[in-house]
């Protein structure tokens, strides 16, 4: 009744927010030159929600997620999870909130500590959690098993296993402390192709469990296509589109989203993408180009979901 | 495969005659005073630069002490200035190079004092060191640790700042986990290769160096036993009494060398990249 009640009040259809990103900005000040690696990012992830952040190699994306677990702190703008702006937290506070916002790497063979047995690795992350659960060994062979793999493998190192079960690892690793967002920075791009299948499949199996969020940073837009609810076109540190998978998949309004998708022949229907939308300019593209001569960084509504920034 | 075997045979080679040599060392050191029955400090000018027989395994020096005995007790010696100095530089060295690596400020200020000490040849050091300090076993240690402390500073440093870098150290960081608990379960574990290889060489280089100090006459006081002083003291009768010096020469070289293939064994076998290999 309660929940009904709640339904009705809470006419729209988004499950809550879970991560808002407010115009983060953040430089490398390297040898005489700056290099604006985030500039006025933002975006929100919802509860249960996939967010892709997509762009080119150097765009900016990884940069991005660290200042999401805060491993690099924001130049300027803010980031508020829960509605609590984790800038402002203290270390100590930080520590104890940590547990909330995990990683996995692209790299699965530099994110395991090589000197732990995969029994340490997995009880120092489930002992973050907010309640440690009183039998240890159990749940992380409870996990294991939840990534696939079989309870034998507690007493081994990492570097008895291949990539494709390291990242299992580091799945079972990231879900133990029970988190609700976890951040995939291109999780699958050092995998063969059967096995980059597998593990998307079982971040969705876990997704669907669990019901985290992820924010799945990937260049590989077949990849993203699978697993994206929304996705933010990422270019030179700046989100040029944002919008609905469908929106950005079959109507990309920017021109460097469309030269994205005309730069991937892997992608199945990448033909049909470059025959829409490549060649004829669609009428708001028109406009954009023609409001971006006047107001650049303006934001350019496509739908509600969907926007883009006319910025060229 | 048959070549990475093949290194890997030959690396437990160089760590088992390492430590067959290191061993004999010991042994010799330790059952020689229960089996000879000389004094070490005890003259005999009647038994004067007597030559190696059946009395005085060894011969006798030029003011008669048996150079058996006193090179037992020089070795003891030498062990002990060797671990101890190992040690000491080894901790300090340790903290100094973590914390640098961990905090930019100290970084600075411990890396100036290291490159300042290092700018010094280490021997050069020690006996300045020495001088300043004044000659025996403790400060010895102190002069010879203060020389030997920068280049394990400066190995753990650059260690740890790779080892920070990873992905794996993120993930701990990521986990909420304090900084004690990272540098004791992940940046410790993984910098142990270079540190034990950088502190067996430490070693052996704080036994040799304890030999010069002394043959210089600013290392173990007279009439005190030590390798060094004895090579030192020889090195007058080299052509009329060549034991004198002969043995604790040997002595020196022997314990130098099994440390130095103790060291170029566990470099290799505990190189990262050669275990990554396997
Ligand atoms: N610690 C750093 N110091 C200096 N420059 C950096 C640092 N980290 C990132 N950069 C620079 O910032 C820019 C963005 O880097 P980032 O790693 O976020 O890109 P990315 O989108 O993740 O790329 P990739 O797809 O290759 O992983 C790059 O130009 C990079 O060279
Ligand atoms: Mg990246």
């Amino acid at each position: 009744m309660l929940e009904l009640q709640m339904r009705e009040q809470n006419s729209h259809p988004k499950p809550p927010l879970l991560l808002e990103i407010k115009n983060i900005c953040k430089s490398f000040v390297s040898k005489n030159s700056v290099i604006k690696a985030v500039d006025r990012v933002s975006f929100n992830i919802h509860k249960g929600e996939t967010y892709a952040l997509v762009g080119e190699s150097g765009c900016g994306k990884t940069t991005t997620g660290r200042m999401i677990l805060r491993l690099l702190d924001v130049d300027k703008g803010q980031i508020l999870f829960e509605g609590i702006p984790i800038s402002g937290l203290t270390k100590r506070q930080l520590r104890k909130k940590r547990h909330t916002i995990q990683i996995i790497f692209q790299n699965p063979y530099g994110s395991l500590n090589p000197r732990m047995k995969i029994s340490t690795l997995l009880a120092e992350a489930i002992v973050s959690r907010a309640e440690k659960p009183s039998h240890i060994r159990a749940e992380a062979e409870r996990l294991l098993q939840s990534v696939g793999l079989g309870k034998e493998n507690l007493d081994k190192y990492p570097h008895e296993f291949s990539g494709g079960q390291r990242q299992r690892i580091c799945i079972a690793r990231a879900i133990a402390t029970h988190p609700k967002l976890i951040i995939c920075d291109e999780p699958v791009s050092a995998l063969d192709l059967l096995v980059q299948a597998q593990i998307l499949c079982l971040l969705q199996k876990l997704q669907k469990e669990y019901g985290f969020s992820y924010l799945f940073i990937s260049h590989d837009l077949s990849v993203v296509r699978y697993m994206s609810d929304r996705i933010g076109v990422m270019y030179n540190g700046r989100i040029v589109e944002e919008g609905t998978r469908d929106e950005i998949f079959k109507n990309p309004q920017h021109s460097y989203t469309r030269l994205l998708f005309a730069s991937l022949p892997t992608l199945k229907n990448a033909d049909a993408f470059a025959a829409a939308h490549i060649q004829k300019d669609t009428e708001t593209c028109q406009k954009v180009l023609r409001q971006g001569k006047e107001h650049s960084n303006q934001k350019v509504e496509v739908s509600p979901t969907h926007y883009l920034l006319a910025d060229q | 495969m048959h070549t990475l075997l093949k290194i890997r045979e030959k690396t437990n080679a160089y760590i088992l005659t390492g430590i067959a040599l290191l061993t004999i060392v010991f042994m010799f050191s330790t059952i020689g005073p229960l089996v000879s029955a000389f004094d070490p400090l005890l003259t005999a000018p009647a038994m004067r630069l007597t030559a190696p027989g059946s009395v005085h395994w060894m011969g006798t020096d030029d003011v008669g002490r048996d150079v058996f005995i006193r090179v037992i007790y020089g070795i003891k010696i030498s062990l002990i200035i060797g671990v101890v100095v190992a040690l000491i530089s080894g901790i300090t060295g340790t903290i100094a190079g973590v914390s640098a690596a961990y905090y930019p400020i100290t970084s600075k200020v411990i890396m100036r004092i290291v490159d300042g000490i290092m700018a010094f040849p280490t021997i050069i050091l020690a006996i300045v060191l020495a001088g300043i300090l004044g000659a025996g076993m403790r400060n010895i240690i102190i002069a010879l640790s203060i020389s030997y402390f920068p280049m394990i500073a400066r190995v753990v440093r650059n260690a740890t700042a790779e080892v920070l870098a990873t992905e794996y150290v993120e993930s701990a960081e990521v986990l909420g986990k304090s900084n004690t608990y990272i540098i004791f379960r992940y940046i410790l574990p993984n910098i142990a290769s270079p540190l034990i290889v950088q502190i067996t060489y430490t070693f052996a280089m704080a036994i040799l160096n304890e030999s010069i100090l002394s043959f210089l006459g600013v290392g173990i006081q007279i009439p005190t036993p030590s390798l060094g002083g004895m090579v030192s003291d020889g090195r007058n009768y080299i052509s009329t009494a060549p034991w004198i010096i002969t043995f604790p020469g040997l002595v020196i070289s022997w314990i130098v060398l099994s440390l130095d293939l103790l060291g170029d064994g566990l470099r290799e076998m505990l190189d990262p990249r050669r275990r990554r290999a396997s």
